[in-house]
């Protein structure tokens, strides 16, 4: 489709200011940045930063040694090393690379959303779509993060491509090539979870467009998955050996939140935040909110379709194939999945997230739709008593849904303004006229509907750049703070703390100062280590966990846990002669940070039941290398990493299978002749890489040869 | 591009930039657009008592709600559904449990709220007296505390407790 320059210009003046838009508090306080102090300072900045250390030495990034006794890198969740995003912060700081990234990512996702909807819709009905799907809580809460905001961009690129190929009558090769680049980006870029979810939208959109006519473009299009799908599958299948054993697979913070089908269907019309009885905790307090205005007008559209339903056949299978059935199925899922295996783990809300862009359909017709022509008298007369119905609503909320008594203004007008949209509706059964009135109270209804979203998501109830909302920070909240603490610290020795990890995350941000943490956040943090941790009275369970009284030196020596950050004094660490090395406040918060009296480092090896402690290790890309002391008897020497599948140990070059300690660290005997030890983790085998790589490029160049050859064979 | 087309994007992006003119002038603090301030649901169910004579015996914020064991806890809101259940309102532990020892949520007398979150106390009026309850979970929350027959001997009292903790 040929685009007029107008129109360009348009779409690129809507692409920048949503771009400005999702930056508005950078612009207005100093010195903030546009990244969350949670999930991204706390998992994704320490992560990244751990695999370009890694990369720097020419090694491919494998584990994060400095956090929970070692996090695996490939396959976690959070992290993608080779995600498009990344690139950024080799070339910024954190902060920084994550607001420029957010900046591009958003108007390119405007952009590619507009050029897949232009292909249905008119100007105007695609740009309102784009914004429309941009917008919306699922998508809109979570494009805040790494792992995440990739998701919608490369959705909308794949499909916008497909379609693109499915008008060829023979696909061309740099079309193809960019179908495979989409895919692989996608999987590189995007948590395995939400890229699971998109994949019958992705496999499905071509049949059910092009009524199962252009099956060369839809074998095309499973080729270049698979092939992206192989290229990428080491990633995908260390994620899923390491969730499998993970504290998180059989616990999830997403269920339980809306107990009854009356919650649960009001927190579809209005955010939940607004009017539960207790406060909900993040996204829920607005991601299952549509409101009753994006829920009626999308069906209305359906029915606007309807009338001719030979003609726009492709487009009402789209909409209910691929948008009201994924609906459904992720609110039945989400709600009432608690049974099945790995669903209950799961958002399945995010199932909605590609469900958005086809219900957008639904609605940019119906802003395109001449209503006089297109609705069905019966559908006309529907419409009406369904807004006479809302107004019924409306004028007797207290009893109906005493939930709602006091509603917003915002909501109010939208409330009202789909009634009258409805009302317009039929009325269009006597006025023989173009609905343009219609048409824009549609719109205008839906302008007030994204208000709620764009204050909830942004925080623009909070008139300043602190954290609180998961949008903005201020920039020394990037990292380790209070920063002094960490010069007290020795790098390559091990803190904890006692506190939320998941939250204020100075275990993991202790990287900056080259110090190992010791509290789990990551999804992917071992199940059976806590356990271990749990029975010996270690830890306290939060979302994952962290370190707490009583402190037990023996078994904090046998961690090798050196230093302890407190947010107050401990009178009893003093009396087992801990030492206060440092104390500083940061936002108005106390921190006291404690030596451990038997001066533990990382290595040790057990002398007569005790830990003797080694200084002379250094920590190495994937690993640790360990000068042995001069020993006269066999020991253990232990390594305080937990000892997962793919540690491998080398005594002098001699490859040995690290065991278990009783506290859930790697140990291996050594005996008085040896010298070093290398522990080195390996999660991937050179041969997996290569044979996956030669594979996808096999798919990749059959594929285009095939389609090259059947495009001569034709001439 | 139609003619419509244009004149109607146009339109459209006028009303997109004034939206975003709107946001900006909201958050940098150089206009208050009242309609831009959405409510936000607060607080924690905080079970206070379990099981006193068949009741569980709920805070919520500054509410305290008598539930009959196995009944679901239904929105405030729905005071008609609570009614059904037979959930009584309530502003302190002791008053929800004297509805409960009643059997009924018209109980005479009752706490007359008379001011809210006075340094971390609620205070209301009952038979003549004044009684505090704290808001927080400091001193034992929901407890209620005679302070007096006035509202101002309540302060005076509330101020030096707390002049007593420093």
């Amino acid at each position: 489709m040929k685009h007029s320059r107008l129109e360009k210009l348009f779409i690129f003046y809507l692409a920048i200011t949503v771009s400005i838009l999702i930056l508005i508090k950078v612009f207005i306080y100093d010195p903030c940045y546009a990244f969350d102090s949670n999930d991204d300072v706390n998992h994704t900045f320490v992560n990244l930063k751990a695999s370009q250390d890694i990369m720097q030495h020419g090694s491919i990034p494998e584990i994060n040694l400095y956090n929970n006794f070692g996090t695996p890198i490939i396959g976690d969740a959070l992290t993608f090393p080779f995600s498009i995003q990344s690139i950024t912060y080799w070339l910024l700081p954190n902060y920084l690379a994550m607001t420029v990234n957010r900046a591009i990512i958003a108007f390119l996702t405007i952009i590619f959303l507009f050029l897949f909807f232009r292909t249905f819709l008119s100007p105007l009905s695609a740009m309102f779509s784009s914004l429309l799907v941009f917008l919306s809580p699922g998508v809109f809460w979570n494009f805040a993060h790494h792992h995440y905001q990739m998701a919608l961009l490369c959705f909308s690129f794949i499909l916008f491509i497909q379609n693109k190929c499915s008008c060829q009558s023979r696909p061309r090769v740099i079309d193809i090539f960019l179908l495979w680049i989409g895919y692989t980006v996608f999987f590189l870029s995007v948590s395995i979870q939400p890229v699971l979810l998109s994949l019958p939208f992705l496999v499905l959109f071509i049949p059910i467009k092009d009524r199962l006519k252009s099956i060369r473009t839809w074998i095309l299009n499973i080729s270049m998955l698979i092939s992206a799908a192989i290229l990428t599958s080491p990633q995908t299948y260390l994620f899923l050996k390491s969730i499998s054993g993970s504290t998180r697979a059989h616990w999830s913070p997403y269920s339980g939140l809306f107990t009854t089908e009356r919650q649960q269907l009001l927190s579809l019309l209005l955010p939940a935040g607004e009017w539960m009885h207790i406060a909900i905790n993040g996204h829920f307090a607005i991601a299952t909110y549509f409101s009753i205005a994006f829920l009626l007008f999308t069906i209305a559209g359906f029915l606007s379709l309807l009338k001719e339903y030979r003609k726009n056949f492709s487009v009402i299978s789209m909409i209910l194939l691929l948008g009201v059935v994924p609906l459904v199925l992720g609110f039945i899922l989400q709600f009432y999945g608690q049974s099945i295996p790995f669903v209950k783990s799961m958002d399945l809300t995010r199932l909605w997230w590609f469900a958005m862009p086809f219900l957008a359909i639904a609605i940019g017709k119906l802003i395109d739709s001449d209503w006089k022509k297109d609705f069905h008298n019966v559908f006309k007369i529907l419409a009406g008593l369904t807004s006479l119905a809302l107004i019924f609503v409306y004028f007797s909320i207290d009893n109906v849904i005493p939930e709602f008594s006091s509603l917003h203004i915002i909501h109010t007008l939208a409330f009202l303004g789909t009634a009258l949209c409805l009302l317009a509706v039929f009325f269009s059964i006597f006025r023989d006229k173009k609905a343009i009135i219609g048409n824009w109270l549609v719109i205008l209804t839906m302008f007030l509907v994204l208000i709620p979203t764009l204050v909830y998501i942004l925080g623009l109830n909070i008139k300043s750049c602190n954290k609180g909302n998961h949008y903005f920070s201020y920039e020394n909240e990037a990292t380790f703070q209070p920063a002094s603490l960490l010069s007290h610290m020795t790098p390559g020795l091990r803190m904890a703390t006692r506190e939320n990890a998941a939250v204020e995350g100075h275990d993991l941000k202790a990287i900056f100062g080259g110090i190992l943490g010791s509290n789990a956040r990551a999804i992917v943090a071992s199940e059976e280590l806590k356990d271990i941790f749990y029975k010996n009275h270690l830890i306290k369970l939060d979302d994952t966990y962290f370190f707490t009284q009583p402190w037990q030196t023996d078994k904090l020596d046998k961690l090798g846990i050196r230093y302890l950050l407190l947010r107050k004094e401990d009178k009893d660490l003093e009396n087992r002669r801990w030492q206060l090395i440092a104390s500083d406040i940061y936002s108005g918060e106390k921190y006291f940070l404690y030596e451990n009296p038997s001066k533990a480092t990382p290595v040790y090896i057990m002398k007569d039941g005790k830990p003797l402690f080694i200084s002379d290790f250094k920590l190495v890309p994937n690993g640790i290398r360990v000068e042995i002391p001069q020993i006269t008897e066999p020991t253990f020497l232990v390594a305080t990493f937990f000892p997962s599948d793919p540690w491998r140990a080398f005594i002098d070059g001699r490859e040995t299978r690290p065991s278990m300690s009783e506290l859930g660290m790697m140990q291996i005997p050594i005996n008085p002749n040896n010298r070093s030890v290398l522990f080195v983790y390996r999660s991937l085998k050179p041969i997996h890489l290569i044979f996956a790589f030669l594979l996808s490029i096999a798919i990749l160049s059959a594929t285009i040869f095939l389609n090259l050859r059947n495009k001569y064979a034709q001439k | 591009m139609r003619k419509s087309d244009k004149i109607n994007t146009t339109i459209f992006l006028i009303l997109w930039t004034s939206l975003i003119v709107i946001l900006f002038l909201h958050i940098s603090g150089k206009v208050d657009f009242k309609f831009l301030h959405f409510s936000q649901a607060t607080g924690n169910l905080v079970m206070v008592e379990e099981g006193y004579k068949g009741y569980n015996l709920l805070g919520l914020r500054e509410n305290m709600y008598a539930v009959p064991q196995g009944a679901p806890f239904v929105h405030p809101k729905r005071t008609k559904k609570m009614k059904k259940w037979g959930i009584f309102h309530a502003y302190s532990l002791q008053e929800s449990r004297r509805m409960v020892d009643a059997g009924t949520e018209d109980i005479e007398p009752k706490l007359v709220p008379i001011e809210q979150h006075f340094l971390g106390f609620n205070i209301y009026s009952l038979n003549g007296k004044i009684y505090a309850v704290p808001d927080q979970g400091e001193p034992a929350q929901y407890v209620e505390r005679e302070m007096g027959t006035t509202l101002e001997e309540a302060k005076e009292k509330i101020t030096q407790y707390w002049k007593s903790r420093q």
